[in-house]
């Protein structure tokens, strides 16, 4: 079963992404989640009794690596929240998935796209660790994700919808080295906003030549052309983007990609069919 | 001091620069290009050469490390297999891994094999460095953004060697295709033989094609009485995309520091920061070591300085 799982920048963006037919939805705990759109406990945790009074599941992304002496409140919020319903954590540290999948065997544990899985001996060694589910990097092709199936059992998920930034998910510490001055600028997995200084008008010169400007290059990455091929690939999870949305347009996005995906799912379905009868008939 | 046993490391890309006086400074190398495999003469894609590598610095008495590719795709892993087996057949003393699906394949296939992870590793935490240790992980090297507060718990709970980069850019990330493959009037890849900076407000970085680079150069000489006493003993000066001149003068600059602190001489710091300088076109940082910004400069005493 394919599950279309949707931002959730706040409470009311969650019931809209629920509204529009999302299965589920991922919201970040304000202070362990990457970028400005985290929730507070209370928010998040009304937001996963939302989840569960319709049947559908509420990831938290605790997708912050932290520091030493934040370790200990991380694993409290993460106790609390998985005695509030949370349907799994989205994590960037395979120390601390490790960890929490022994401290909590019964929770599904996702590996964050932040941890830098492209191939498949990485998504083997995250489920080794006990990663119930890992994120594949934007725009990976269905037969990289074909021949990932056919050697794990863990939920592959990616993305539908994302912002491609200039640096590879999982590299990036550009935030932290250019920025000073404010607490809130500074490295994004440290739980800092990055101010996205990749995204300046930059001037790019070449030895003792002339400057010119140029820009690192940012795009949308939309693959609802592939979804019945990241079905047949053995996808189960589609991610979309947008933690900044707003509820609306958290709804709308949400309402544009479930019709592509039952399209999908459909079609998927009548393939399967047709594949059984063919093979019923040549018995 | 004299007797305890330090190394200073480099890497190199090619077999042309892996010669004994470049590489005086240096007790170990990283051998090839991990970021670019269409980088001229990388040696992680000529295995005879590798092999040859390795051999010429086991006669110089120096340690080998091969490189491994950073990200590298499913498709490419069976590559990466026959790397790493050209590399344990020549004798390397380990392989250096920024990818954990490699630390993963390294450890089936080539089990006693040390590994050393690079910092794209992402070793963030205790926790993290204690796990790749079952993967036989001898040595990490934390992400550049960790500061040395959290490195040394790193070190003390994960029970692992911990490399410290000591001199030289800081690799800030890797992007997503060769950038310099926007500018056609800069050819792959003599391209990469160039100098490219990017610069906006008071901000500068260095890239190459698929890395970017801190534009100042991380200096921790000052601090290196600190990280001595603190017991690090493996440091990377580095050196990919420089001259053989900075490789061989930088080091050389590290080398007699490091006699001076053994035999107890005065520490000429004035000197040794000038001739530094002269290496450095964008000035000094420390990097994220002291919890700042990494484009700071914190000196010996503490203090923030521009330099």
């Amino acid at each position: 079963m394919a599950l279309l799982l949707a931002p959730a920048g706040s409470l009311k963006a969650a019931q809209a992404a629920f509204k529009a037919g999302a299965d589920a939805v991922y919201a970040g705990l304000a202070g362990f989640s990457r970028g400005k759109n985290g929730m507070s406990l209370e928010e998040l945790k009304s937001c996963l009794s939302v989840a569960r009074n319709l049947g559908r599941r509420a990831h938290v992304a605790l997708n912050v690596i932290p520091r030493h002496a934040d370790k200990e409140e991380l694993l409290r919020a993460v106790n609390l929240l998985a005695h509030a319903g949370a349907g799994g954590f989205i994590l960037n540290d395979v120390g601390l998935i490790a960890h929490l999948a022994r401290a909590f065997p019964a929770i599904p544990l996702y590996a964050s796209v932040g941890c830098g899985a492209v191939n498949a001996e990485d998504v083997l060694f995250l489920e080794e660790l006990g990663a119930r589910g890992v994120i594949l990097p934007p725009g990976i092709s269905p037969a990289e994700v074909a021949y990932i199936r056919s050697r794990t059992s863990v939920e592959l998920e990616v993305f539908l919808l994302a912002a491609v930034e200039p640096l590879r998910p999982g590299t990036c510490i550009l935030g932290g080295y250019l920025h000073r001055g404010s607490p809130a600028l500074g490295s994004a997995r440290r739980g800092r906003y990055c101010g996205r200084a990749c995204g300046a008008p930059w001037r790019l010169k070449a030895g003792a030549g002339q400057a010119r400007s140029c820009r690192l290059s940012f795009s949308e990455l939309d693959m609802a052309g592939e979804v019945l091929s990241y079905l047949k690939s053995g996808v189960t999870v589609f991610k979309l983007q947008g933690r900044h949305l707003s509820p609306e347009a958290t709804g709308l996005t949400v309402q544009r990609y479930r019709r592509v995906l039952d399209q999908a799912l459909a079609a998927f379905g009548q393939q399967k069919e047709g594949e059984v009868r063919a093979w019923g008939n040549s018995r | 001091m004299g007797q305890l046993e330090i190394e200073l490391n480099t890497q190199v890309s090619t077999l042309e620069e892996v010669n004994a006086r470049d590489l005086a400074p240096y007790q170990a190398v990283y051998l090839g290009n991990p970021y670019c495999p269409k980088h001229a003469g990388n040696l992680l894609e000529n295995h005879r050469e590798l092999a040859e590598a390795i051999t010429r610095l086991k006669g110089m008495g120096k340690k080998a490390y091969v490189a491994t590719p950073a990200a590298p795709r499913t498709g490419e892993l069976g590559g990466v297999e026959k790397l790493v087996e050209t590399a344990a057949r020549a004798g390397a003393d380990a392989v250096e891994a920024h990818n954990l699906g490699v630390v993963r394949l390294v450890h089936r296939r080539f089990p006693g094999l040390p590994v050393h992870t690079g910092c794209f590793a992402n070793v963030y935490t205790d926790l993290g460095a204690a796990k790749l240790k079952e993967y036989g992980v001898r040595r990490v090297t934390p992400n550049y953004e960790v500061s040395l507060e959290e490195i040394h718990l790193i070190r003390e709970a994960g029970g692992l060697e911990v490399e410290i980069l000591l001199h030289g850019k800081m690799p800030l990330g890797l992007t997503n295709s060769c950038f310099l493959l926007n500018f056609p009037d800069h050819p792959c890849p003599q391209a990469c033989r160039e100098d490219f900076w990017l610069t906006t407000r008071d901000w500068v970085l260095k890239i190459t094609g698929t890395v970017v680079w801190s534009g100042k150069d991380v200096c921790m000489l000052e601090h290196l009485p600190y990280l001595l006493e603190s017991g690090y003993r493996a440091f990377r000066l580095e050196t990919l995309y420089e001259p053989p001149e900075y490789r061989r003068e930088v080091g050389l600059i590290y080398r007699e520091a490091l006699e001076h602190m053994a035999e107890g001489r005065e520490l000429l710091w004035p000197a040794w920061l000038e001739m530094l300088k002269n290496w450095s076109r964008h000035g000094f940082c420390n990097g994220y070591y002291f919890g700042q910004a990494g484009r700071m400069y914190i000196n010996q005493y503490g203090e923030p300085v521009s330099i």
